[in-house]
C-alpha cells in the first residue's frame, strides 16, 4: 500500500469516527429535550457520506498494476520490474503463460537445468571468466 | 467394414483449433487471486457503509435500498477500471463469480455493521 492511500484511508476513517461521535452526542442531546424525534444536522450526514466516498475511491486507487521480476536479468545487467499493465490475472491458460514468456520463465526448466543435463565444462569457463573480470577491478 | 474417424474430418485431419477451445482450460492460481481481490475489495466497502448507515440511523427498506445502491455502483466501477470493461477475461462466469457467490456474504457482513453503529449511536 503507497503512502497515498494509507493517508487518504486514515482521512476517510477518522471522518467516519469524528461523524459517529457527532451523530452520537447529537442523540444524547434530543433524548433529554422532548419526545420528538429531529433530523440528524446536514454538516454530519456530509461529513459521513465524505468519508464513505473518500475510502470507496482510495480502495480503487490502492488497486496496483501488477509487476513481475525477470529470471534473467537484461543484458545491460538491470533488474527492470516487467508489466503487463494490468491489475487482474489473465485466466485462460494460453493467455496465462504470456507471463511465463515475458519473464523468461523456462516451462522445461526442470528438465534442461537437471544436473545430468548441464554443460558443467561450459560452466566453469563462464564462472572463470566473471571471476577473471570482477578480480581486474579490485 | 469402414470403421471412419470420430474425430477427424473428410481427409482425416483432427481440427486441433476446435478442440483446444472446446476445452477451455484456465489457470486456476489465477482464478483464485482474481476471486480474492474482488472480495477483499467488495468486503472493505460492505463493511464501512454499514457503518455509515448506522451513523445516520436508516431503518428498514432504507438502509437496504443504500446496500443495494452501493453494491451494484461499486461492481459497475470495478468492472468499468478494474477489469478494463472486459470481465469474461478474469472470471470464468461473470454473473456467479461477481454477483450470485458474493452479494449474501457482503449483506450479512452490511447489517452487522449497521446494526452494531445503528445500536451504539442511537
Amino acid at each position: 500500500m503507497s503512502i497515498i492511500t494509507t493517508v487518504l484511508y486514515t482521512i476517510s476513517i477518522l471522518q467516519i469516527l469524528h461523524s459517529g461521535f457527532s451523530s452520537f452526542e447529537f442523540h444524547q442531546l434530543t433524548k433529554n429535550m422532548d419526545s420528538t424525534t429531529y433530523p440528524i444536522p446536514k454538516d454530519i450526514q456530509l461529513e459521513c457520506y465524505m468519508g464513505l466516498v473518500v475510502f470507496i475511491l482510495t480502495s480503487f486507487l490502492s488497486f496496483k498494476k501488477l509487476e513481475y521480476y525477470p529470471v534473467k536479468p537484461s543484458k545491460e545487467n538491470k533488474l527492470k520490474l516487467l508489466s503487463t499493465g494490468q491489475y487482474l490475472k489473465d485466466i485462460s491458460l494460453s493467455k496465462a503463460n504470456n507471463v511465463h514468456n515475458l519473464i523468461g520463465n523456462d516451462p522445461n526448466g526442470e528438465v534442461t537445468f537437471a544436473p545430468s543435463f548441464v554443460d558443467i565444462q561450459k560452466k566453469r569457463e563462464e564462472i572463470a571468466l566473471w571471476l577473471k573480470d570482477n578480480t581486474k577491478e579490485e | 467394414m469402414d470403421a471412419g474417424n470420430p474425430t477427424g474430418n473428410a481427409n482425416g485431419q483432427v481440427d486441433m483449433n476446435s478442440a483446444t477451445s472446446a476445452l477451455n482450460l484456465q489457470n486456476m492460481d489465477n482464478v483464485n487471486y482474481n476471486k480474492k481481490a474482488y472480495i477483499d475489495f467488495m468486503d472493505k466497502i460492505s463493511l464501512l457503509s454499514g457503518v455509515v448507515n448506522g451513523i445516520l440511523q436508516f431503518e428498514s427498506l432504507a438502509g437496504f435500498r443504500n446496500f443495494f445502491i452501493m453494491y451494484f455502483t461499486c461492481l459497475f466501477a470495478y468492472i468499468l477500471f478494474i477489469c478494463k470493461g472486459k470481465p469474461s477475461r478474469f472470471y470464468g462466469n461473470v454473473i456467479n463469480d461477481l454477483i450470485i457467490e458474493t452479494i449474501m456474504r457482503e449483506l450479512l457482513g452490511f447489517i452487522m455493521a449497521w446494526t452494531f453503529s445503528y445500536a451504539l449511536v442511537g
